[in-house]
Order: structure tokens, then sequence, then C-alpha cells
């Protein structure tokens, strides 16, 4: 199979809102309808289905990350000022927790509405309804990064020393020692492997069930983004410009050699296969380029292109059409939608 | 033309519990007038000023193992760092004030160590303050082997040094002091203070890590009998005529990163290559390494290799035997 050819496509800018500064996250929700993006102002803002911008003053200091719960009916939030607070769709303030040190990540459970967040060396959970959630103890560094696996039944808490994983007692019930430092975390949809990308340039991945492990190597700096397909065969990772995907059949990827694919200039800030079409991976990058890609072995993956002439924060792909929402650092939330231009032709 | 003037500098203040860092922070944060600084401090140091941003981290420290090179940094700097980068109103100015008992390395490594770090700022100096009262006793203390004596390293590392609080030692003390700390460390600049009193331009904006600005401070090179009995941090240094054959000069600082380089807290050096007409400079702490080529040799200028390094346990006539053999004779 030779390269995909770029494909002429129309793309439709909007600024759904502005924010007072740089732009650490936004999520789109479930039903595709709302946004949210948090700054590191402290603000966080809803854009809801009318294109109506709600704003709140969510945190003291930057706001570190915000989601969307799976039922669509709240947005998690956190911040440097360690807290996780959970709105409803308005604005209002549903449920919080406070801890020592600072956020740094934040995950819905797929299956039901609980929020975890790594905040300083704890792993905080948040229930909206006021039920009370499972407590864990203090992990050995500050948690750089969680994620649940699929089934919600597990946490991964990504820290300097390893993966632990938490279920329902304080301690962690296992933990994949490491040394080095993870920043991001991911687990497959299959349950089989957890992946972290790290400060040390490489991947580390690990078999759930042996804990046997793999390390990626040779990246040009530290690996910052990190995202499953949907069936979890492939695995893609963004390294400054460069983006690498991962081969997961079978017996996975070892010794296999990934598809690179350069088309940024600069960092990538973005980067996660459309929900719509898992075959399509996009990347949105501070140089101000969204880049969408079909994997190829040879040739060039890259198939668009699109210039925003903003520097890109953040990039969060809407569930249910071809559309991307990123963040600027400038503030500004702008959505991109992307159309087949032959379709779009009258 | 260099990148550096985009990048926003980094002041790194060391020095023992008592000896007066946070009242230099205080001091630099009184008299600068329109700057809009950010200070980083790792203890609660009673930093307060209107105008700065005061942040609070715990000390953590990463271990890095990026192929052969091993190193250390600090996942607290690496996170506060980032944040601040972000900010639409960028700060001017960085001041990370460390603990009394922190070690240098990790900090410094930090900046060459994340490549985000260093695109956006650039370590300016490392400024250690110390107490001319109670210098001697923390250098002479009695470590458990293995343990190390932050004091020394602190002073290893610097290349500023302000010794304070003059006024409680006699001047014959003072030069005593003096004379430890130039066999420690004898590329840094020594200044005598009182409550950490100082010219802002001695201490900000120096430009310590520029490679164009290696070794603008001449060194003072000591003979070996001059240094204090027992003491394993010390500098070594080499001035050597002739040119350097650049296969060997490079074998050579292979050897010395490789070998060395876990002992080396920092180096600097000016090399004449042969077949080349422009001066080579270099700097490194441990095992992370900087050189290329700078400008050319002025017309009367002597072309003389010049090198220091700062480190425990340095074998200088090793060295300076092995550097020999790179010369074109």
């Amino acid at each position: 199979m030779s390269g995909a050819l770029m494909t002429p496509m129309s793309v439709t800018e909007r600024v759904l809102a502005v924010l007072p500064d740089y732009v650490n996250g936004v999520d789109v929700s479930p039903d595709g309808l709302c946004t949210v993006a948090g700054s590191v102002s402290g603000h966080v803002c809803i854009v809801d289905v009318e294109g109506d911008v709600r704003t709140i003053e969510a945190h003291d200091g930057d706001v570190v990350r915000a989601k969307w719960s799976p039922s669509g009916q709240f947005v998690a939030s956190c911040g440097i000022d360690g807290a996780l607070r959970i709105w409803d769709r308005t604005g209002s303030l549903v449920a919080e927790a406070q801890h020592k040190g600072w956020a740094t990540d934040l995950a819905w459970r797929a299956d039901g509405d609980e929020v975890a967040a790594g905040v300083g060396r704890r792993v905080v959970r948040l229930l909206p309804n006021g039920m009370k959630a499972v407590q864990h103890e203090e992990l050995p560094a500050s948690v750089e990064c969680v994620t649940w696996s699929e089934d919600g039944r597990r946490l991964f808490a990504g820290h300097y020393g390893g993966v632990a994983v938490l279920q329902g007692s304080a301690k962690p019930v296992k933990t994949f020692p490491w040394k080095g430092a993870p920043l991001v975390v991911a687990a497959s949809s299959d349950g089989r492997w957890v992946v972290t990308g790290n400060q040390d340039a490489s991947l580390h991945v690990w078999k759930v069930a042996n804990g046997s492990e793999l390390q990626m190597t040779g990246f040009a700096t530290k690996v910052s983004l990190i995202a499953w397909n949907r069936n979890s065969l492939r695995l893609a990772n963004a390294a400054m410009n460069e983006i690498s995907e991962w081969d997961f059949s079978g017996k996975g990827p070892k010794g296999s050699k990934p598809i690179g694919m350069v088309g940024h200039s600069a960092r990538i800030v973005g980067l996660g296969y459309s929900p719509m079409d898992d075959t399509v991976l996009g990347s949105a990058s501070t140089d101000g380029s969204v880049c969408l890609w079909r994997p190829v072995k040879t040739g060039s993956s890259m198939f668009h292109s699109h210039h925003t002439y903003r520097s890109l924060s953040a990039m969060a792909w809407s569930p249910s059409v071809l559309r991307m929402v990123c963040g600027t650092a400038l503030g500004e939330v702008v959505a991109l939608d992307f159309q087949d231009a032959a379709e779009g032709r009258p | 033309m260099s990148t550096t003037d985009s990048k926003v500098p980094v002041t790194v203040v060391t020095g023992f519990l008592g000896s007066g860092k946070t009242t230099l922070v205080n001091y630099i944060l009184s008299e600068n007038h329109g700057k809009r600084i950010a200070v980083i401090e790792n203890e609660f140091g009673e930093v307060g000023v209107d105008d700065a941003l005061i942040i609070d981290a715990e000390e953590e420290i990463f271990e890095m193992n990026n192929g052969c090179i091993c190193c250390t940094v600090r996942g607290d700097l690496i996170r506060i760092l980032g944040t601040l980068m972000k900010r639409r109103d960028k700060f001017d100015y960085i001041l990370v004030e460390t603990t009394g008992l922190a070690d240098p390395a990790p900090v410094a490594q930090t900046f060459f160590v994340d490549d985000e770090i260093r695109a956006q700022l650039r370590l300016d100096a490392i400024v250690t303050v110390v107490d001319a009262k109670h210098l001697s006793m923390h250098l002479f203390e009695e470590k458990a082997d293995g343990v190390e004596n932050e004091a020394l390293e602190q002073i290893a590392f610097a290349d500023r040094i302000l010794l304070n609080k003059t006024d409680l030692v006699s001047e014959e003390d003072l030069v005593e002091v003096e004379g430890h700390l130039r066999s420690i460390n004898s590329s840094a600049s020594v200044v005598r203070t009182h409550m950490s009193k100082v010219d802002l331009d001695w201490v900000l904006n120096v430009g310590a890590f520029d490679l164009q600005r290696v070794l603008e401070v001449e060194p003072t090179f000591l003979d070996d009998s001059e240094h204090l009995h027992d003491q394993s941090i010390t500098s070594v240094g080499i001035e050597e005529a002739g040119q350097v054959d650049v296969v060997k000069i490079n074998d050579w600082l292979g050897w010395l990163l490789g070998e060395k380089g876990v002992d080396i807290f920092r180096m600097k050096g000016i090399l004449n290559v042969l077949g080349s007409d422009n001066r080579f400079v270099f700097q490194g702490v441990h095992m992370l390494f900087d050189g290329q080529p700078d400008r050319a040799w002025g017309e009367n200028e002597d072309r003389v290799n010049k090198m220091i390094f700062i480190g425990r346990n340095l074998d200088r006539d090793e060295i300076t035997q092995r550097f020999r053999k790179c010369l074109v004779r």
C-alpha cells in the first residue's frame, strides 16, 4: 500500500469561547454538543448546545484538566490549588475534595460518574452524588498521571518509580515498578496493556496479567502524549514534533518498528484517534497546525493538514462528527470542522 | 546572534541554612524595580514582596537514565517551570531558592535535560551564599562514608559566592576562608557582603552558562600544595599552549565524561583546535556536555588551551597527562 493522497477538505473554524489565558485542557461532551475548557487563569468555561458560554472561577491558580463525565451530566476540573471539583452543566458546584500539593491529571470512570485525580502524592476519588468515595493512601512520589481500566475496576497512577494499581482498598493492590518518571499513562480497552510516556524520552509497556515489560527508547524528547485506538490494536505517541504509531495486535509491539509521522514543525500538544472514524489520527501543535493521518508503513501517512495561525495548546475530538476542539496559548477555544471537499460540493 | 536573549534567565540561590539566602532573595526583590520576578522556594523562607509570585514546592529528585548518560533532575522544578512558562504575562526573571541541604546538581541539570524548559529558559548562574563565621565548621564536618558534604558541593557548583556575615569575623579569618573557597572552586568570583547586600549586576544576568562567556572570569590556578588537607573536592586547572588534534581531543572528552563525569561537578574550557581559526568552547555539569566553535582567535591573542574542572577526587596528573597527549607536537 502506498501513502494516502492528500485529501482536499474544507475546514471551518469557529471560536467558541475566549478565556483570559493559556488553555490547559479541552473536552467535548459525549453527545458532541457541549465543550469544556480550563485555563491557567483559573477559569473553566462550559459552552452549551446554543453556543452560550458559562465561565466559572473554578480554581485558585492554573486549571490543569477539565473533562466531561461519561453521562454528560457533569464536568470535573482540577488545579494547582490541590482541589478536585465536580460541576453540573450550568456551572454549579456539585462536589469537591481538597488535598495538599498540585493536581496533575484527572480521569472519569468509563462506566459511571466517578472521577479520580492525582493530587500531590495521592490519588483522590470523588463522586457527584454525595456518596463517600474510596480513600487511597499516599504513594511514594507525586502522582503525575491517572487512568481507569475500561471496566472501571482498576485505577492506574503513574509516579516517579512506576505505576500503582489501585482498587477498593487504601493501598495499591499491585505496583509495576520501574526507575523512571512517567508523564502520561493509558490502559488498553481490552485490559491487556498499560503504557506510560516518560520524561526520559521513552515509552514503557506492561502486560497487566503478568507484569512483563517492554521499553521503547530513541525518541528525541520526553514522550508527553499517548493515545490508543478504540480496539487497542494501535497506540500512537508524540515526542516534540514527531508521532510514532505502534502495532499492538497479536503478541504486541516487541521488536517491531513504529510508523513515524512528521508534519508539525514544533511541539505537539494534542493527539488522538477520531471516535467517529477510528482510522483517523489527529494531532495539533504549538506551530498552529493540525494534521490528520492514516498511518501507513510506506509513503506518507498524512492526508490533510490545516493551519490555524494560532499557537495551539490542547486538543480533543468530538465523538460524533469529524470535529476537533482546540485550546490556544492566548485562551481561545476553537472548533475545527473537517469536511470532504468533494462531498461538500453542491 | 544567539537566542539567549529571548529566554527567561534563572538564578539558583544555594547556601546553608542561616547563611543569608532568603535575605539575598528579599534584597533582590526589594532593590529590583520594574522586573516581574517569580521565586520558587523549597523551604518556608518568609520571602515576601507584593509584586513577586512565590511558589513553595517539595523537593523531588528524579534519577534519569538516558542511554549512556545518567543524571538527576528535579521533578518539582519541571512541573513548576512548565506552569510558569504558559502564562501570558511572562516573568522577566526566575529565582530558585534551594534548601540548605540541597544538592545543586539536579537543579542545574533540569535546565539541560528537559526540552521544553531548555527552549524557553536559561540557567543564568548558581549563586552560593556562605556564612563566613560558620563555614569552616561545615567544611570540616565529619560525614559518614557515602554521605555528601552539601556545604562543599554548593561551593563547588557556584559561579558567584557571597561571603556573608563578614562583620562577625576578623580580617585574618576572612582571608583564610577566602583561601578555602578558592581551593575548592577557583573559577567562582567571591565578594564579601554584609546582610547579603550586593550589586544586583553581580548576581543577576551573569551568563555563567553562556558558552560565549566561558572563562570570562580568569580562574586562579593553585598548586597542589595550596590545597587543604583531606579535601576531596577541588579545582583542577589546565593551561597549555599548542594545538590539539580534533580526534584525540574528542576521545579525551569521551574518557573524561564517561570515567570522571560522576565526579566532575562543573567544567569549562577553551580549546585551540588544529586546523581551526576559531576558539572551541565548552562547559558541562557532570555528564551533560555542551560545546561549539566560538569566535575567531584575535590577532594578538595567545592561542592557549584553558580549562577548569571542579569535582571530587580528581587526579590532576592523570587529567593533565592525558590532555597533553592530545597536543600536536
